[in-house]
């Protein structure tokens, strides 16, 4: 009995180990998630503004001949760019991805595979998917240099033809609580709706060029994917720390009921060792008598 | 002066959001000036100076590549960097500039001479801002 006494006790104290880690894990996300969220949060308005530029452009100009934008009646060849994390014990964040990595190559055959982070890299290596290229460990602060080494190949695969179509998988950030896997339609660019009304007031008032439409467009479409790329990074990573802070607490709670409940066996069980002393006692006590 | 909106959005934060009224910036064949009710227009800007004049008062910015469009009374720009006189680190644009120009100087075979160049005159424009201020 004693011995099983000092078993609790013993694995109480371990608990309370583990409790501490995770505790001090889901702190370390929180503040990694506040860095990232910071750049997620700076960057989103340049996103959005260089998007609605690229559609303000994209509507007044007409017979737009760029590759970039034109679909592509056929889907021979496609690639498939899959972002999961580096790390592990994040909770089902690298799961979703794996699912739907898994989900897209069996809908779609010809995909070429592109995984960012070293647990949908390491998964697709064991599931033996043909890999196009491998990216892990990426800096939060990645460069827009490395960013465009990263895509130009991409974006020369689709505009020479060897490709057909890019999607890319990764976790859209909303908040804290909520991030959504998502699969995007990254190539060919996606023209904006067409506004009707608002359409007729803007090209009566016809915008001025300087230098011509195709010169603006020409640079500003490079821009435009790398910003959109950067984006998707940014959005993963905040998802990551934020499922991982959200599976870190969730398992701090854990540990603490565990603690507790293995407390109210610990106390059952040192009460009953002492009243089974306490009758010995008094048992040997009526015997003398 | 009649006021118009103004917007700078770089890819690390918003710069600059509020009324102005009016615009000088450097576009693709020398500086521009907008003001109230300008006529819709997209244009690039080149790395340079940005002044903005409000109520008698003139800013300086330093800004990098990047695009400009306005239309309705608002204007927006987009570009790589933009910075007030008062951010801009001198040692490390010197830094830049010596950099640079090594690398021009002394051209190793693989050099990307866009690339250099352009953080020449990046680096020189900072250091043209901050001189001013």
């Amino acid at each position: 009995m004693i011995q099983n006494i000092r078993q609790i006790k013993r694995k109480i104290r371990s608990v309370n180990n583990i409790k501490k880690i995770t505790r001090a894990m889901e702190m370390v996300s929180a503040a990694k998630l506040r860095k990232v969220q910071d750049k997620l949060y700076a960057i989103r308005p340049y996103a959005d503004k260089m998007k609605t530029l690229l559609g303000d452009l994209t509507e007044n100009v007409k017979d737009l001949n760029y590759p970039l934008f034109a679909p592509r009646e056929t889907v021979k060849k496609q690639i498939f760019i899959a972002i999961s994390s580096d790390k592990g014990l994040c909770g089902s964040f690298n799961a979703n991805i794996y699912r739907l990595t898994q989900r897209f190559l069996a809908e779609n055959h010809n995909t070429s595979l592109i995984t960012i982070g070293k647990k949908i890299t390491d998964y697709s290596a064991k599931q033996e998917s043909t890999i196009l290229a491998r990216y892990t460990y990426l800096p939060v602060s990645i460069s827009f240099n490395e960013i465009r080494q990263m895509i130009n190949p991409v974006v020369e695969a689709f505009e020479s033809g060897k490709v057909d179509k890019v999607s890319i998988l990764y976790t859209e950030f909303v908040n804290a609580v909520k991030y959504i896997p998502k699969i995007y339609p990254f190539l060919p660019i996606q023209q904006a709706e067409k506004k009707g009304p608002s359409k007729e007031t803007k090209s009566g008032y016809g915008y001025i060029y300087e230098p011509g439409p195709d010169v603006i467009l020409g640079k500003l479409i490079p821009r435009y994917v790398e910003t959109a790329f950067y984006r998707i990074l940014l959005e993963s990573m905040s998802s990551e720390h934020a499922a991982r802070m959200a599976a870190m607490r969730n398992a701090t709670d854990s540990a603490q009921e565990l603690i507790d409940t293995l407390t109210l066996v610990y106390n059952k069980a040192r009460q009953a060792t002492i009243t089974r002393e306490l009758i010995d006692i008094v048992g040997g006590a009526e015997a003398l008598k | 002066m009649k006021e118009f909106r103004l917007e700078i959005v770089t890819p690390d934060k918003t710069v600059y959001s509020g009324e102005v009224e009016s615009l000088i910036v450097p576009a693709y064949d020398g500086y521009l000036g907008v003001m109230a009710n300008h006529a819709p227009l997209l244009c690039t800007i080149k790395t340079g100076i940005v002044f903005i004049k409000k109520e008698k008062t003139e800013e300086l910015l330093c800004t990098g590549g990047g695009f400009l469009e306005t239309a309705k009374n608002k204007t927006t720009l987009l570009v790589d960097s933009c910075e007030k006189p008062g951010e801009i680190d001198l040692q490390r644009a010197q830094e830049a500039i010596t950099r640079a120009k090594d690398r021009l100087k002394a051209p190793k075979p693989g050099l990307d001479i866009d690339r250099a160049q352009a953080a020449l005159s990046r680096a020189m424009n900072r250091l043209k801002v901050s001189g001013k201020a």
